[in-house]
């Protein structure tokens, strides 16, 4: 499906005043809180001569509010020079009902049957998965799976451990990578970076975030 | 994850901002969140992937699906979202129309059940081509979410604020109607309905699937009774809504009364071994556990007119269609569940007499030779039937078929033989071999009954009257009072039982042959004349000797009434005498070969000719009728 956009409306912006006074809103949100969130099933940056090309695929884009819903899919992808996936999935949603605990935002994004060229050594894995989540007024989980990821036909387990870094010959694996920023919280389950730095291959990438 | 979303629902429903839903209709209800996951499944034919999302949003339906069998090759990618629905509490079902490498566009239905993280959620992906794939996530994991405040339904639904649609469908069986007796290939058939919709109607017989499950009305299945084993039988319904509440129709009771037993059928007439002629009822009886549905005569496996559908069965046969010998007839019966029986053949002569010829039937001389004269009506001689036996032709007999018999005496070389019967067809060629063994000595004369056996008179010897069967095989002798020349001369009454016969002296001798007892005398007089030689029972049952010195007629009381002769002639010895049928008959004069053609009633002559082949040469004569 498309991405959907939903702008943000001004004639909200009263009525969410009014929600948060009726429903009680956590003191200290005096102002509405500015939710994020975005997935990427397949993104690749790649430096040729000096000049950096960046292709994403199966991305939502980022949420631009929080009555905000994108979703992206493709049935099969791929990145000149750097490989492909099938199965590529990404949604981002908030799900903001009135400011009140429970509400969440949320994103997530997989691809199947990832096969990439990265380095000069082959890179696979049946299934990849990336979950991010941020609860109001909670902390911020993630969740990955890399499945059956092998480098040029050998097997590399993933331990779950957050950015579980594996440097061969060539290119760099991280996966489970976490980054926190304020409110916010962005995982890529598999990271791939050559070692001469002009390949850079983010799988199943999924942020969440409430802030101020 | 399965989270309280009606908890949450209830909260949402606060909000002004839901003014805008749908009000005062009859509008469906759907869930107003959303869901989202990827994941990989094991499928019949290997793995699958696939990544989906649902929900609405913004008055429209929301969502995606991309999906990927790999063991067949299959991907499916949805191009549209046109339903959202409950599947449970914490499963959503969205639908649509998906684009696939395999099978073109079709339609899809995909639940997607979030029981938890990962492993205990489940995805199932339905395609209207009957592609089918459910099972449990073995990598990825299905999230529910809430709505938000822009998670407005399409229009012509509302937002259910239970969260899930717990009204179950209803359903009931419309047929059979319990108590019926089925048979064969019946179609079970329910309504249903459901406050949202029915997703599914899934028949069962005694607890167990009937057939694959309905998804669309009419809701109905073909059920074989003949494959569930006869008697009672509890039919019932589970209808489904796309939330997964069931309903069970009341079950309906049947029995199963398949007709496995085939009818009985017995041809009653003719009867085995029978002589037919002309138009004759072939007749059967036959029963059945049920009923008879028809009975169906065969002729020589060929069917034998229609079918007759009721009791009495029979069909007419005109035998004149059929060719002289041996038929055999069947009777299939058939009841109305198609069972059939074949009933035992029963094996039939076909006798039909063909028209006699124009001007009146011919007429066959026998010779002391041997040879036998085939002349018209007219006593014009058409042809010389020559055999391979010298011996004397006495007397000469025709059967069913017209074949010609012809008894030879000893014969006076040593070959050819003598004592046997030869054969000649209707069309005069000699049948090759001959007819009957064991011959005492001088077998003389023919008669038939009939069923087709064959008896033989023989002059010397024992004088026994032999009985064949049709093949020639000998059955009985019967040794009966004789004088002079045996059974010179016999001659078989119409009631199959009473044989006539000469000894060549002045009686006419009478033996039952279905007994085996000699009768009293025929004549009551003795003849006048001075050897009975042939005779000849006459329509009326009177009798024609053939007399030596006459020819005389006696009633069917055996009352002499009247004698005939030809005077004038140098000497006299009538041996051969035989009817016509038109009110004359034939006398063969052996001492000069002159044969005469007579009136029955005033002993005119109206026809003669000389054999010409000497004196004391004529034999006897027959009539071919």
């Amino acid at each position: 499906m498309s991405k959907n956009d939903y702008p943000r409306s001004s004639v909200l912006v009263p009525a969410l005043a009014l929600l948060v006074l009726v429903a009680g809103a956590p003191a200290g949100l005096a102002q509405t809180p500015v939710v994020s969130g975005a997935a990427t099933a397949l993104q690749a940056s790649v430096t040729v001569l000096g000049q950096t090309t960046t292709t994403a695929l199966g991305a939502t884009g980022p949420l631009a509010n929080d009555g905000d819903a994108r979703n992206a899919a493709l049935p099969t992808g791929s990145i000149a020079s750097v490989g492909g996936a099938n199965v590529l999935h990404a949604t981002a949603v908030s799900a903001i009902t009135n400011w009140i605990a429970g509400d969440s935002v949320a994103s997530d994004a997989a691809v199947a049957d990832l096969s990439l060229g990265v380095g000069g050594s082959a890179v696979t894995a049946s299934f990849v998965m990336a979950q991010a989540d941020t609860p109001l007024g909670g902390a911020s989980t993630v969740r990955t799976a890399v499945e059956d990821l092998t480098v040029d036909g050998v097997p590399i387990a993933a331990t779950g451990a957050e950015n579980q870094t594996v440097s061969l010959p060539g290119l760099t694996l991280v996966l489970n990578q976490v980054q926190r920023t304020g409110g916010s919280i962005t995982v890529t389950a598999l990271r791939v970076t050559s070692a001469d730095g002009l390949v850079d291959v983010a799988v199943a990438s999924a942020s969440s975030g409430i802030g101020p | 994850m399965a989270r309280t979303m009606h908890l949450r629902w209830s909260a949402l429903a606060l909000a002004p901002l839901l003014l805008i839903l749908p009000v005062g209709s009859a509008a469906a209800a759907i869930p107003c969140d959303s869901f989202s996951g990827s994941g990989k499944l094991q499928t019949g034919h290997g793995q699958a992937s696939f990544g989906v999302a649902g929900g609405v949003y913004s008055g429209a339906f929301w969502g995606h699906l991309v999906y990927q069998d790999k063991g067949l090759g299959l991907s499916v990618q949805a191009t549209s979202v046109t339903r959202y629905s409950f599947a449970g509490p914490t499963a959503r079902t969205i639908e649509g129309r998906a684009s696939t490498n395999l099978y073109g566009v079709r339609g899809y239905r995909v639940t997607a059940a979030d029981n938890g993280n990962g492993p205990t959620d489940t995805f199932r992906i339905d395609l209207d081509n009957g592609y089918s794939v459910v099972g449990a996530l073995t990598s990825g994991d299905i999230k529910m979410r809430w709505g938000n405040k822009n998670s407005t339904p399409p229009p012509g639904y509302t937002c259910s604020t239970g969260n899930v649609d717990a009204e179950p469908p209803a359903v009931s069986i419309s047929s059979p109607t319990a108590g019926a007796t089925v048979a064969g290939t019946i179609s079970v058939s329910a309504n249903a309905s459901d406050n949202v919709g029915v997703a599914g109607v899934q028949f069962r017989l005694d607890g167990a699937p009937l057939g694959a499950e309905g998804t669309a009305s009419p809701y109905q299945v073909a059920w074989d009774t003949t494959a569930a084993p006869e008697g009672s039988h509890t039919l019932t319904a589970v209808a489904r809504d796309a939330a997964g509440n069931t309903a069970t129709s009341a079950p309906v009771s049947v029995t199963v009364r398949n007709d496995k037993t085939p009818p009985t059928v017995t041809i009653t007439s003719p009867t085995n071994g029978s002589l037919v002629s002309g138009t004759i009822s072939v007749s059967a009886d036959a029963s059945d556990n049920v009923g008879v549905a028809g009975v169906q005569f065969k002729l020589d496996g060929a069917p034998l007119g229609a079918e007759d559908t009721s009791a009495p069965y029979s069909v007419p046969w005109d035998t004149t269609t059929a060719t002289n010998g041996s038929h055999t007839l069947t009777a299939v019966a058939r009841d109305a569940a198609g069972n059939t029986a074949t009933s035992a053949p029963v094996a039939v002569t076909v006798a039909n007499l063909a028209p006699p010829p124009a001007g009146g039937p011919d007429l066959f001389v026998a010779l002391t030779n041997g040879q036998v004269q085939w002349r018209s009506s007219e006593g014009v001689l058409r042809q010389v039937l020559v055999g391979t036996s010298d011996g004397q032709a006495s007397s000469l007999a025709f059967d069913a078929a017209r074949r010609l018999y012809v008894p030879h005496w000893y014969s006076r070389n040593t070959l050819p033989p003598g004592n046997t019967i030869e054969r000649f067809d209707a069309s005069g060629v000699l049948i090759s071999g001959y007819f009957g063994t064991g011959y005492n000595c001088d077998p003389s004369s023919i008669a038939f009954d009939a069923l087709g056996n064959v008896y033989v008179g023989q002059a010397d010897c024992t004088g026994n009257i032999l009985k064949f069967d049709a093949a020639g095989n000998l059955l009985t002798s019967y040794q009966v009072l004789t004088t002079l020349r045996g059974t010179d001369h016999i001659y078989l009454a119409k009631d199959n039982c009473t044989m006539f016969y000469a000894s060549r002296d002045k009686n006419i001798y009478r033996y039952n042959v279905c007994t085996g007892t000699q009768l009293p005398n025929f004549n009551l007089l003795p003849l006048p004349g001075s050897n009975a030689y042939h005779i000849a029972i006459l329509p009326d049952g009177g009798v024609l000797v053939a007399d030596s010195e006459m020819i005389v007629r006696l009633d069917a009381a055996g009352n002499q009434v009247q004698t005939y002769n030809v005077p004038g002639q140098t000497g006299y010895l009538y041996g051969g005498v035989d009817w016509v049928g038109d009110g004359t008959f034939w006398a063969s004069n052996g001492f000069n070969g002159n044969v005469y053609r007579l009136d029955l009633l005033t002993g005119a002559v109206v026809g003669s000719f000389n054999t010409l082949s000497g004196d004391l040469t004529a034999a006897g004569v027959a009539v071919r009728r």
